[in-house]
């Protein structure tokens, strides 16, 4: 489980530290002051090797274009634009300290193919002319303590995007985002039932909806409509089931964060403003559901909030035995600089009942 | 509403009587600049710090944290230290004394006694030993003490008896208040109403440590 996170040059986050993260982390904070960031940082280092990870980040901040060059694709990511600083992302559990690095390289020679290209068995066209070129990569640099580091290119040219990796480990971690706006889409949602689905987790489902935001629930079940797979909830006292899609979006977020937390079993989980489309009475049930959910299924979550709702949930919804496995982290500007203040439950509390500033 | 912490130096005690006892101390001392917070207890002191660091950290330069001893003033006095040490925060070697570093300087004061209650109401009445009333609060007291029957730590209420006070101190200190010209029955309201002696040497070690704030 992380504990503590250090990131450098990631957007807003030029240096900044955050220590003692809990099971389930919250943060809060003013406006712009870097939450979303902070979580797409800590994505970015689960998802380093998807030659997507950089495209997803705007996706989620509902940028639907990008030039393909790096000016456009990689600046942005880099604290004040500027790419000559290396962003880094500093993990550290109990055991290990893992490092991620993502720093220009002006010299990256691609690997080289043969001039000659076709399909196997059709005429080929001979050219021996082609050599090796420098050209721009993002460098990925990713190390465990000590050991070898793992590296990766990002490379933008003619044919798009790709990422070339030298060495990757057998197993990598998983990790998921939930982004502020936009639902996850039904297939994703309908994939992440039919794993639980056979193996018999589905009632699981269904009670933690059920306690949280939809007592009428009696069961859900996937239906195939064309060559779609749509969620349909089953209510009390109606004879026909209905799609999750039109139920109102508390329901269809909550079961997505559900969906997730139950299939990302030994990884992470990102929910950005985690309160979108809850009733601030169901709240503290919500909190409870997902710090049992997260103990349950042993993930790691992290969550934004601007609610201050939310936090009295958190503090009022977690029972003594769960309140250890939940952290709020109060992200403030200070000096021109980001800082991460760490409230453990107990001191949340405190903060609260004396209307002191947390959010 | 809102309990803001608005000086640079805070008093950190454990309940309102406190409040108003050092309010009327620092009055004394003539000390300005002050907050006093009210912690709300013991068991509170490791959230509530907590929370007051990280709500107030950048503003207060010093702070000081006044304690009952409940009977140990060595272990309250490493409660605290320890507590301290987990916020990263400048620690005193000894108590009634200040820790510095270049962010901020700490203060930890603990009033001793014996009972689990009472401390403050020790320290008041010390310094009232040569008041009047006095004579005729002790005899109370002996009065008390030969006519209701003295319950040991742990012995079982029996119905029908009638105990002596469970703190001889509260019970003292109430029995002078008792006295007063005009009634007041909170030793740290007394305090404002100069129902105590503030002047009384006796509180010349607390009055160094407050001032040094």
């Amino acid at each position: 489980m992380i504990k503590q996170v250090q990131i450098r040059h990631f957007k807003g986050l030029s240096e900044f530290e955050v220590r003692d993260l809990a099971r389930v982390t919250l943060l809060g904070g003013r406006n712009n002051v870097g939450k979303t960031s902070f979580l797409e940082a800590l994505f970015l280092y689960f998802d380093r090797h998807n030659a997507d990870a950089l495209l997803r980040q705007y996706a989620w901040r509902n940028v639907p274009f990008v030039s393909l060059n790096p000016d456009a694709m990689w600046a942005p990511m880099f604290s004040k634009y500027d790419m000559e600083q290396a962003i880094e992302i500093i993990v550290r559990d109990d055991k290990h300290t893992a490092s991620l690095k993502l720093q220009l390289n002006r010299e990256y020679v691609r690997r080289v193919q043969s001039g000659i290209s076709g399909s196997p068995g059709m005429p080929a066209k001979i050219d021996t002319q082609v050599k090796s070129m420098p050209s721009l990569s993002l460098d990925v640099i990713h190390r465990v303590d000590r050991q070898e580091p793992q590296l990766a290119h990002h490379v933008i040219d003619r044919q798009g995007i790709s990422l070339e990796i030298e060495n990757v480990p057998p197993y990598l971690e998983m990790a998921c985002f939930l982004a502020a706006t936009g639902r996850v889409s039904a297939q994703e949602d309908a994939v992440r039932f039919g794993q639980l689905d056979v193996v018999g987790k589905l009632q699981e489902v269904v009670h933690f909806l059920k306690e949280t935001v939809e007592p009428r629930l009696v069961g859900l079940s996937a239906v195939a409509v064309g060559d779609q797979t749509f969620i349909h909830a089953q209510l009390e006292g109606l004879e026909r089931k209905i799609p999750v899609a039109f139920m109102g979006d508390g329901m269809g977020r909550l079961l997505s964060v559900i969906l997730v937390m139950m299939t990302t079993r030994d990884g992470c989980v990102f929910i950005d403003e985690i309160e979108n489309g809850i009733h601030y009475s169901a709240l503290p049930k919500v909190w409870e559901g997902i710090v049992k959910a997260a103990k349950q299924f042993n993930c790691q979550v992290f969550a934004t909030t601007h609610s201050y709702e939310c936090l009295q949930a958190a503090v009022q919804g977690l029972p003594e035995d769960l309140q250890n496995e939940f952290c709020y982290v109060r992200l403030e500007r200070l000096d021109g600089r980001i800082e991460g203040k760490t409230y453990s439950h107990g001191v949340l509390g405190a903060a609260l009942e004396r209307n002191w500033e947390v959010r | 509403m809102a309990e803001s912490i608005t000086q640079p130096k805070v008093l950190l005690v454990e309940g309102k009587d406190e409040v108003n006892f050092f309010g009327a101390l620092l009055k004394n001392c003539g000390v300005e600049n002050v907050d006093i917070w009210e912690v709300g207890g013991k068991d509170k002191f490791p959230n509530e710090l907590a929370a007051f660091l990280l709500s107030f950290d950048k503003q207060v330069q010093s702070y000081a944290i006044i304690r009952d001893a409940d009977g140990n003033q060595a272990a309250a006095f490493q409660s605290i230290t320890d507590l301290l040490k987990k916020n990263k925060e400048p620690v005193p070697t000894k108590h009634a004394d200040y820790g510095n570093t270049d962010k901020r300087r700490v203060g930890v004061f603990i009033m001793s006694g014996n009972q689990e209650e009472g401390m403050l109401e020790d320290l008041c009445l010390q310094t009232v030993t040569d008041h009047p009333a006095m004579n005729c609060v002790d005899g109370y007291l002996a009065c008390l003490e030969h006519s209701l029957m003295i319950r040991q730590p742990n012995q079982p209420k029996e119905p029908g008896c009638f105990y002596f006070p469970k703190n001889r101190s509260k019970a003292k200190a109430q029995a002078f208040l008792a006295g007063m010209h005009e009634s007041v029955t909170a030793v740290g309201l007394a305090a404002q109403r100069g129902c105590w002696n503030l002047d009384h040497p006796v509180l010349d070690g607390l009055k160094t440590f407050i001032k040094a704030l």
